[in-house]
C-alpha cells in the first residue's frame, strides 16, 4: 500500500489511470476540471491506453461515452452541476440501454443564481436517472469507490452506470494522504470488461435502443428495476471483496453509522459534512447525550432496509439535505427516509434541515445546535441551518 | 478566496471550515481592502493569541488588529527565485518557522520530495531557495491598532434579497475596480504609439481609452488587469505598451 498526497480529483484520476478504460470522453467543469486535466497528462505520457476525447459539451461527452459502451469499451467521464445536466437527456439513455458507464461527479450547486460551490442539487436531480449514485465522504473513498464501480456496473445483474458522487471542494479540493492500491491489484480486481451486446461484433450484428411499443416497453423498464434491485446485493458483494486488497476499509454496508446503538437522536446525511456531524456526536456523547449519526454511501438504489433498522429504535430523527426542496414537503432525502419508515409505520418524529446550499458552512456547532434544538422538541417540519435570518 | 489547513495528529473527517485558527496567512494584499481584513470570516475565526502572517514589504502596518503579525517579502523572494509571482512556497517557509513545525533542513527534504513529483528539477531548485529564504527572512512587525475601524456589514436577510439577485444599480460595474487584484499596470507611450488601435478590440476589460475620434488617450488603470493582451498585439518597435511593477497597494 502506497501514502501519497492527493486531493479528491487527483485520487479519481489515479483511479482511472490504474483502471486503464478505452475511452475517456468530458468536457472541464469546475470543481471537476482536475480531473480531465489530470487524466489527459496520462494519456499524454503514454501511461494508459485509453482513447481521449476532448469534447465540445457535456451531452457529447455522455453520447461519445454511450458510443463507445455500446460497441463494448470502458467508458468514463467526470462532470458536475450544469454539466450533468446538460447530459441529462442522454444519461437516461444510457441507463435505458444498460450500459456500465462509469461517471465521477464533483456535487455542485446549479445555477442560477450562478454559483461555481458545493451542495448536493445537481446529482439529486438525477436521482431517477436509473444510474446508481454512491456518495464518497473523502478524498479515499472516492478513489475506493472508483475502483469498485465497473465491477459493479458491469455485474450481468445489475448492467446499469454508475455516478460516484463526492462534494465540490470539500473533496474534490481536500489533499489529503491517501492510500493508494498498486496498479497490478487495481487492474485484478477490476478485471477484463464483460462484453456483452457488442455493436462491433460483427459475426453477431444487433440492434441496440430501438423504438418499442406500448406492448412492450413496460417489461422492459421492469427490467431496468430489478437491476437496480440486484445492485443492493452486488454493490456490498463487491464492497466486500474489495476489503480483501484493503483491509482498513468497510464497505459490507450501504450505511454508516456511529454511536447509533442507544441513541434516541439520530441525524441522517450523505457527503463530506459528516465528519462535523460526528465531532458533534463525540462532543455530545461525552456530556452523556444518547446522540448517533448515519450516513448514506449508496443513494440509489434507495438502502430503505438498513435505515430502518437503525432509525426504528430512536426517539426523534433529523434528516439533513444539501438540496433546497422547491414546491415538496421538505427536501430529497427527508422524503426517501420518511417514506421508508412510514412503510413500516414507525412512529417516529422526523424534521428535516436544509445546510451547505451553496456551499454555506456547516460546521460542528451548527451539528451540535441540531440535536440540542430534537432534544427540546417543538421544532418546524423544515429548517434551514446558518441561512440569513 | 480563502483556503484552510488543518495539521491533526489523528485523522480527523471533519472538513469544515476550523474556527478557533493559530495562523492566517495573507497571501495577497492586493486582493483585500484594509477594514475587510479584519472583517473576513478567516479574522473573526483567529483566536485572541492567534498570529497573522503578511505578504509585504511594509515594516508598518495600519488598521489591522492583531497582537502577532509576521511579514515576509514572498513575492520579491519567488520573483528572485522561480521568476514569478508565485509567493507559496516563500510564505510556507515563513509559517513552518512561526510555528516551530520543523527543523529547516527536515522540512526541506519532504519538500523536495513532494515537489519533485509535480515540477521540473530546475523549478525544484528555485522553490526550495525560496523555502529558505522565506524561513530565514520572517520577522515581526507592529501595527497602530488604534485606527481599527469596523466598518463591516452585515449580510441581508433572506426577505430582503433582490429577487433573482438581480443587480439594479445602473453602471454597478465601476464600483468594482478589476484592476486593483494585479501587482502590474499597463504603462502607454503617447510618442511611439502609431493609434493602429489593435489593441482597442483585444482588451477584455475596455481599459483602453479613447478620445471622440477614435485616438488613443492612455490606459485605464481601474480597468486594467495587466493580462498584456494588449502588449502582445502592439506592433509598434519598441511596444508603445508595457507591462511594470506597480506600487503594493497600502494596507
Amino acid at each position: 500500500m502506497l501514502k501519497k498526497i492527493l486531493t479528491g480529483n487527483e485520487a479519481v484520476a489515479e483511479a482511472m489511470r490504474q483502471i486503464n478504460p478505452d475511452l475517456v470522453a468530458a468536457y472541464p467543469i469546475t470543481p471537476s476540471t482536475k480531473i480531465p486535466e489530470k487524466f489527459s497528462e496520462f494519456v499524454a505520457n503514454g501511461e494508459v491506453d485509453t482513447e481521449f476525447i476532448p469534447v465540445e459539451s457535456e451531452h457529447s461527452a455522455m453520447s461519445a461515452c454511450l458510443g463507445a459502451a455500446a460497441a463494448g469499451a470502458r467508458a468514463m467521464t467526470a462532470t458536475a452541476s450544469q454539466g450533468l445536466a446538460l447530459m441529462h437527456e442522454v444519461l437516461v439513455n444510457v441507463s435505458g440501454l444498460r450500459l456500465p458507464i462509469v461517471l465521477a461527479n464533483a456535487n455542485r450547486a446549479l445555477s442560477a443564481p450562478l454559483s461555481i460551490h458545493g451542495d448536493h442539487s445537481d446529482v439529486l436531480l438525477e436521482r431517477d436517472s436509473g444510474w446508481i449514485q454512491l456518495f464518497a465522504n473523502s478524498p479515499q473513498e472516492a478513489y475506493d469507490l472508483t475502483i469498485q464501480a465497473f465491477p459493479i456496473a458491469e455485474n450481468l445483474k445489475v448492467r446499469l452506470p454508475i455516478m460516484i458522487c463526492f462534494d465540490g471542494f470539500e473533496t474534490s479540493h481536500l489533499a489529503t494522504n491517501l492510500e493508494i492500491l498498486p496498479d497490478a491489484k487495481v487492474r485484478k480486481f477490476v478485471g477484463e470488461t464483460k462484453v456483452i451486446n457488442s455493436l462491433f461484433d460483427f459475426k453477431n450484428p444487433i440492434t441496440q435502443g430501438a423504438y418499442t411499443n406500448p406492448d412492450y416497453f413496460f417489461e422492459v423498464k421492469r427490467n431496468q428495476m430489478e437491476g437496480m434491485e440486484n445492485a443492493k446485493k452486488v454493490i456490498l458483494e463487491i464492497g466486500k471483496k474489495f476489503k480483501q486488497l484493503a483491509s482498513s476499509k468497510n464497505y459490507s454496508k450501504h450505511i454508516e453509522e456511529f454511536e447509533t446503538k442507544d441513541a434516541e437522536i439520530i441525524l441522517v446525511i450523505m457527503g463530506s459534512a459528516s465528519g462535523s456531524v460526528k465531532e458533534a456526536v463525540k462532543k455530545l456523547r461525552a456530556k452523556g447525550k444518547k446522540v448517533g449519526t448515519i450516513r448514506l454511501r449508496t443513494f440509489r438504489p434507495f438502502p430503505a432496509e438498513e435505515i430502518v433498522e437503525v432509525l426504528s429504535s430512536a426517539k426523534t430523527v433529523g434528516i439533513l439535505d444539501r438540496m433546497i426542496p422547491l414546491g415538496s414537503e421538505g427536501s430529497v432525502l427527508f422524503n426517501e427516509v420518511n417514506s421508508a419508515l412510514f412503510s413500516v409505520n414507525c412512529e417516529l418524529s422526523t424534521v428535516n434541515y436544509i445546510y451547505g446550499i451553496g456551499q454555506r458552512q456547516f460546521n460542528p456547532t451548527h451539528a451540535e445546535e441540531i440535536f440540542e434544538q430534537l432534544e427540546k422538541g417543538k421544532t418546524p417540519k423544515i429548517n434551514f441551518v446558518n441561512l440569513q435570518k | 478566496m480563502t483556503a484552510y489547513n488543518r495539521i491533526c495528529e489523528k485523522v480527523t473527517e471533519d472538513v469544515s471550515h476550523p474556527t478557533e485558527i493559530d495562523v492566517a496567512i495573507l497571501l495577497d494584499t492586493t486582493l483585500i481592502s484594509n477594514h475587510e481584513i479584519t472583517n473576513t470570516e478567516l479574522s473573526k475565526n483567529l483566536k485572541k493569541d492567534s498570529a497573522l502572517l503578511i505578504n509585504t514589504s511594509q515594516k508598518v502596518l495600519k488598521n489591522i488588529n492583531s497582537e502577532k503579525i509576521f511579514a515576509i517579502n514572498a513575492s520579491e523572494i519567488a520573483l528572485k527565485e522561480i521568476g514569478k509571482d508565485i509567493p507559496n512556497v516563500p510564505i510556507l517557509g515563513a509559517l513552518v518557522r512561526i510555528l516551530n513545525l520543523s527543523k529547516l533542513k527536515d522540512f526541506s527534504q519532504s519538500l523536495a520530495i513532494y515537489l519533485s513529483s509535480h515540477l521540473p528539477a530546475e523549478v525544484v531548485k528555485g522553490n526550495l531557495r525560496a523555502f529558505e529564504h522565506g524561513f530565514n527572512e520572517v520577522r515581526e512587525i507592529t501595527s497602530e491598532k488604534n485606527k481599527v475601524k469596523n466598518t463591516s456589514k452585515s449580510l441581508p436577510s433572506w426577505r430582503d434579497i433582490p429577487l433573482a439577485a438581480t443587480i439594479r444599480k445602473n453602471k454597478c460595474s465601476d464600483n468594482y475596480d478589476t484592476g486593483n487584484w494585479t501587482r502590474r499596470s499597463c504603462k502607454w507611450n503617447s510618442k511611439s504609439c502609431i493609434n493602429c488601435s489593435l489593441c482597442w478590440p483585444v482588451c477584455p476589460h475596455d481599459a483602453i481609452k479613447t478620445d471622440s475620434q477614435g485616438n488613443m488617450t492612455g490606459v485605464d488603470e481601474a480597468k486594467c488587469t495587466a493580462c498584456g493582451l494588449c502588449v502582445t498585439v502592439c506592433p509598434t518597435k519598441p511596444k508603445s505598451l508595457a507591462l511594470v511593477e506597480k506600487q503594493e497597494v497600502s494596507i
